[in-house]
């Protein structure tokens, strides 16, 4: 087994404690308490081992990676005090599906064919941020998107397979849990999105009050 | 509102066009194609249309000697160590040439010099995980019965063929590659290792098959294997993989480590390892270690490796008797010699060693403190009050750094006599050299 290793083991257990410190973090700054953001972390991570639900050909659902970090989005979307908040979470999902989808295709399958660019994994959240700061610097929009949009794009890639090449390919949304990329997309959008917010905001001299 | 969806629309064009254009400068997308084609083809590194005009990304040393050909485009700073262990990073890119320059040879351990004083604090607390013991050093493990170990083997992009045997670079659902990768396991079995293969379709192939294949990476990484392997095949002229070994035509394989995750450092010094026993066992079939952008998903594990099996221009066969040869590699490293049985891994993993996983553990520490940091500085808004937000933390660190002092200083004193009687000997001697 690999984790023999005394080094490699405290890399191991190091890179997932910053990686869980992270999301609450962001877990924390979506209009939750410190006790809840940390149940609900607690609760992604158990749930990402639990067996994915099978919905149909092929399509299953994971709970820890998908369907918390929906019903968390959707507690988002619908406690939003404005109209235009809800629009904009809803124009950032299906943006950063499309777009996501369109580097999928367009772009070489391996990564690197840009000056900058980064590995698939990484894109849904570094697009969500983008967007959802542009509509309207929301942190919530960043977290909706980036999570709704990698669900969709793998629900595209499922409806692919069974239209063009009359496939089942299995295909898990959410999967990995909460290492997977629906949760790396909406957690990593919200660091993103407040980092180079909050630099644009102060290079402009702070928030106008 | 209205504006801001403006700009957005507005940013996805510039986005698309961006890419259209890039796609269309690299000459791997020809500039307007019809929709069905968009679909029916699936998009590799390298398009139907470089498969046939055979455009590829060459890297050069100083003198213009070709050391790789390859579908991956090469960037400024991606870095190649070659089959005979020689590091060269890419300094220039023109027209598809990538010229770069050698740094040194690579030795045992990738990084020679001592990063941190803490790597040194480890090597004297007995972590420094080098050099390594061999197998037949490895006192204290009994001999234990077949199957030893456990691998795992998957094929992100499942469509990958070899066009002398397969028709075509690319047979959906399964390729030639799931053939390669099958005789892998099989080779592997036969010396009494347990392998699991895991075909899973990872389809459309496209880029967001990396995403999917995530799955697939976890599910294996459950059943508790020494290493997991994606294996693939490039795009590539014939000859830059074909080599000669026992008289046999071979392909070589090519193992790649992506930069953009945690544990590089330890993935990177795991690749150098297995290619240094490899080239022992059967020299010049790892035709090298490419350090690329991009994650391949091997921030799950830092034993999750990329191999890249011949090119599509290459016959299956060759391919197949170049992962057969390489398995042996494999067991070997993991499982030592096959009459000895040993398990579990006899010092494999120690030879992965403490101090690539202290880099990247201090890498990702430092990165995070950075963050943390940044974060900080950007919510209080001024320096002063960050000093006020860590006073208290910067107030026992003090009480505890000159605990530290004060327990250091009769020390500092002898190291302070030590080299001035060490001063004076020399000025003696120099003196006394300086007189004859």
């Amino acid at each position: 087994m690999y984790t023999s290793n005394l080094g490699i083991l405290i890399l191991i257990v190091v890179t997932a404690l910053v990686y869980f410190g992270f999301l609450h973090r962001v877990l924390d700054r979506m209009r939750l308490k410190k006790v809840e953001a940390l149940v609900i972390l607690l609760s992604m991570l158990a749930a990402g081992f639990l067996p994915n639900i099978p919905i149909l050909l092929g399509l299953s659902i994971n709970i820890g990676g998908a369907i918390i970090p929906m019903a968390v989005a959707i507690y988002l979307i619908v406690t939003a005090d404005e109209a235009a908040e809800k629009r904009r979470a809803l124009i950032t999902t299906a943006a950063v599906a499309v777009l996501v989808y369109l580097t999928d295709k367009i772009l070489p399958v391996e990564p690197g064919a840009l000056g900058f660019d980064l590995d698939p994994l990484f894109v849904p959240a570094a697009l969500a941020a983008v967007i959802a700061y542009v509509l309207g610097r929301s942190r919530r929009a960043a977290f909706i998107g980036g999570v709704f949009g990698v669900i969709l794009t793998d629900l595209i890639a499922w409806i692919e397979n069974l239209l063009i090449y009359q496939l089942h390919v299995p295909i898990v949304l959410g999967s990995t849990g909460i290492f997977g990329a629906a949760v790396i997309g909406g957690m990593g959008a919200v660091l993103l999105a407040e980092l180079v917010g909050e630099i644009l905001e102060r290079l402009q001299g702070g928030p106008k009050v | 509102m209205r504006n801001r969806i403006l700009i957005l629309l507005l940013l996805v064009a510039v986005v698309w066009a961006g890419l259209l254009v890039e796609r269309t400068r690299v000459g791997a997308l020809p500039a307007i194609r019809p929709l069905s084609e968009f679909f029916a083809w699936p998009m590799d590194d390298i398009s139907k249309e470089d498969v046939l005009a055979a455009r590829y990304w060459t890297m050069v040393d100083e003198n213009g000697r070709e050391l790789l050909i390859t579908g991956r485009r090469i960037h400024v700073n991606d870095e190649f160590i070659t089959g005979d262990n020689r590091l060269y990073r890419v300094v220039r890119i023109s027209n598809r040439t990538a010229h770069s320059r050698f740094v040194r040879e690579i030795g045992a351990v990738f990084s020679e010099q001592r990063e941190s004083i803490f790597v040194a604090w480890l090597d004297r607390l007995g972590f420094g995980g080098y050099p390594a013991q061999p197998a037949a050093e490895n006192e204290g493990m009994e001999p234990s019965p077949a199957p030893r170990g456990l691998i795992g083997i998957y094929h992100t992009h499942n469509a990958e063929a070899y066009i002398p045997s397969d028709g075509d670079a690319f047979v959906v659902p399964k390729g030639g590659i799931h053939g390669v990768g099958r005789v892998f396991a099989e080779n592997l079995e036969e010396k009494g290792v347990r392998v699991v293969f895991d075909q899973t379709l990872h389809l459309p192939h496209d880029r967001g098959a990396y995403r999917r294949s995530r799955a697939t990476t976890e599910r294996l990484l459950a059943k508790g294997p020494d290493v997991v392997f994606d294996v693939h095949r490039d795009a590539a002229p014939r000859h830059v993989y074909a080599t000669q070994i026992g008289g046999d035509w071979v392909t070589q394989v090519k193992f790649v480590v992506g930069r953009q995750n945690p544990n590089m450092h330890v993935t990177r010094q795991f690749a150098l390892d297995l290619k240094r026993l490899s080239d022992q066992v059967h020299p010049n079939l790892v035709k090298g270690i490419f350090m690329a952008r991009g994650n391949y998903n091997q921030d799950l594990t830092p034993f999750n490796l990329l191999l890249e099996v011949g090119a599509h221009t290459n016959s299956r066969e060759a391919a197949k008797d170049g992962i057969a040869l390489f398995a042996d590699a494999v067991a070997l490293y993991f499982y030592g010699p096959e009459g000895e049985r040993l398990a579990p891994a006899p010092g494999a993993m120690q030879e992965v060693g403490n101090r690539s996983a202290l880099r990247s553990i201090l890498f990702l520490l430092g990165a995070t403190a950075a963050i943390v940091i940044g974060f900080i500085l950007l919510n209080t808004g001024r320096f002063n009050r960050l000093q006020t937000t860590l006073d208290p933390w910067l107030g026992k660190a003090r009480s505890r750094i000159e605990q530290g002092d004060r327990y250091l200083l009769p020390w500092q004193e002898k190291i302070r006599n030590g080299s001035l009687t060490v001063k004076d000997k020399l000025q003696n001697t120099f003196s006394r050299l300086r007189n004859k």
